[in-house]
C-alpha cells in the first residue's frame, strides 16, 4: 500500500480543486490522442479523429475525458485504497477493453501536462512530484489486474 | 534522418524564439532534481542541494540549467542533423561524466513541464505532440554513443 504524508494529501487535494472537470477533461484525451495518435484505435466508434482539428472538436472525446476525470475522483477520495478502488476497472480494461497498460502513463502523462498548463508556476517542483507520484499509483492501480 | 515538416519547424522555432533561457533554463533543472531526487548524484559538486527550498536558490544548479537549455540550440540549428550534432556531448556524457542516459528522458519531461506552464493554453496538443517529437529525438542522440 501506497504511504501518503499529510503534506501530499493536502497537496493532491489541492490541485484537485483548482480542476474544473468539465474544462480540463475535454483537454486530456485530445492530447493523448494527438500527441500519441496509435491511441486512436481504442476510439473506432468515436467517429471523425482524421486531423487535429476534428479531435479537438469531437464531442465524444470531449465526454470521455470528462469520464476519466470523474473516475480520478475516486483516487483523490481513497488514496489509501487505490487497488480496491480501480480493480474493476483494471478488470475491465484488461479484459473486455484490452487496452495496453503503457496507455495509462500516456494519459497520465497528459492529465499532468494539461494540469501544468492549466496552473502554471503554482504546479511548483514540490507539487509536481507530489502529483506525480499520485498518478503513478493511479496507473499501478489500473494495471494491477492486468496478468 | 528525421523529417520535420514546415509547421513543425515554425513551432520548435517559435517556442525557443519567445523562451528567456535564464529562466526556464534553471527552473527545467530544478525540477528535474526535486522530482527525480537521484539526479542529484550527478551534482555533488554544486553544493547545497539537500532540499527544494536549497535546490531552487543554488546559483550553479541555475547555471547548470542555463548551460543545457543553450545546448538544445544546436540541435535547433541543426534540425535535420541532430544525431551527428550530439555525438561528441553523447560521448561525454557516457564516458566521462557517466550519466544515465533514462536521465535525459527525465530532464526532457521536466523541461515540457516548464515549457507547458509558460505558454499556458498556447501549449495546444499539436504544439506538444511537436515539442515532444524535438525532444525524443535529442534525447535518442544524447543516448546514441552509449555502449
Amino acid at each position: 500500500m501506497v504511504k501518503w504524508t499529510e503534506l501530499e494529501r493536502s497537496t493532491v487535494k489541492a490541485i484537485w480543486e483548482k480542476i474544473d472537470i468539465d474544462e480540463i477533461g475535454s483537454q486530456i484525451w485530445a492530447r493523448v490522442l494527438i500527441v500519441y495518435p496509435w491511441t486512436e484505435r481504442y476510439f473506432g466508434s468515436f467517429g471523425d479523429l482524421f486531423t487535429i482539428t476534428a479531435i479537438l472538436k469531437n464531442d465524444k472525446v470531449a465526454a470521455h475525458g470528462r469520464m476519466v476525470l470523474k473516475a480520478l475522483d475516486k483516487a483523490v477520495n481513497n488514496m489509501d485504497n487505490m487497488k480496491r478502488t480501480y480493480a474493476d476497472l483494471s478488470r475491465l480494461h484488461f479484459q473486455k477493453l484490452e487496452v495496453d497498460p503503457d496507455s495509462f502513463r500516456l494519459l497520465a502523462d497528459c492529465i499532468t501536462i494539461t494540469i501544468a498548463c492549466k496552473l502554471k508556476s503554482a504546479l511548483s517542483p514540490q507539487s509536481q512530484a507530489i502529483w506525480q507520484k499520485f498518478i503513478s499509483a493511479v496507473v499501478d492501480a489500473m494495471s494491477s489486474q492486468y496478468c | 534522418m528525421v523529417e520535420w515538416s514546415e509547421n513543425e519547424r515554425s513551432i520548435i522555432s517559435n517556442i525557443f524564439s519567445n523562451l528567456d533561457y535564464n529562466d526556464v533554463g534553471p527552473k527545467a533543472l530544478v525540477r528535474c532534481l526535486v522530482v527525480y531526487p537521484w539526479t542529484q548524484r550527478y551534482f555533488s559538486s554544486f553544493g547545497n542541494l539537500y532540499n527544494a527550498e536549497a535546490i531552487s536558490t543554488n546559483p550553479k544548479v541555475a547555471a547548470h540549467g542555463i548551460k543545457v537549455l543553450h545546448g538544445l540550440d544546436r540541435a535547433l540549428k541543426n534540425m535535420d542533423n541532430i544525431k551527428a550534432t550530439y555525438a561528441e556531448l553523447s560521448v561525454l556524457h557516457s564516458e566521462k561524466l557517466h550519466v544515465d542516459p533514462d536521465n535525459f528522458k527525465l530532464l526532457s519531461d521536466c523541461l515540457t513541464i516548464v515549457v507547458a506552464g509558460k505558454l499556458g493554453s498556447a501549449f495546444t496538443p499539436e504544439v506538444q505532440a511537436t515539442f515532444q517529437k524535438f525532444l525524443a529525438v535529442v534525447v535518442s542522440a544524447l543516448g546514441k554513443q552509449y555502449h
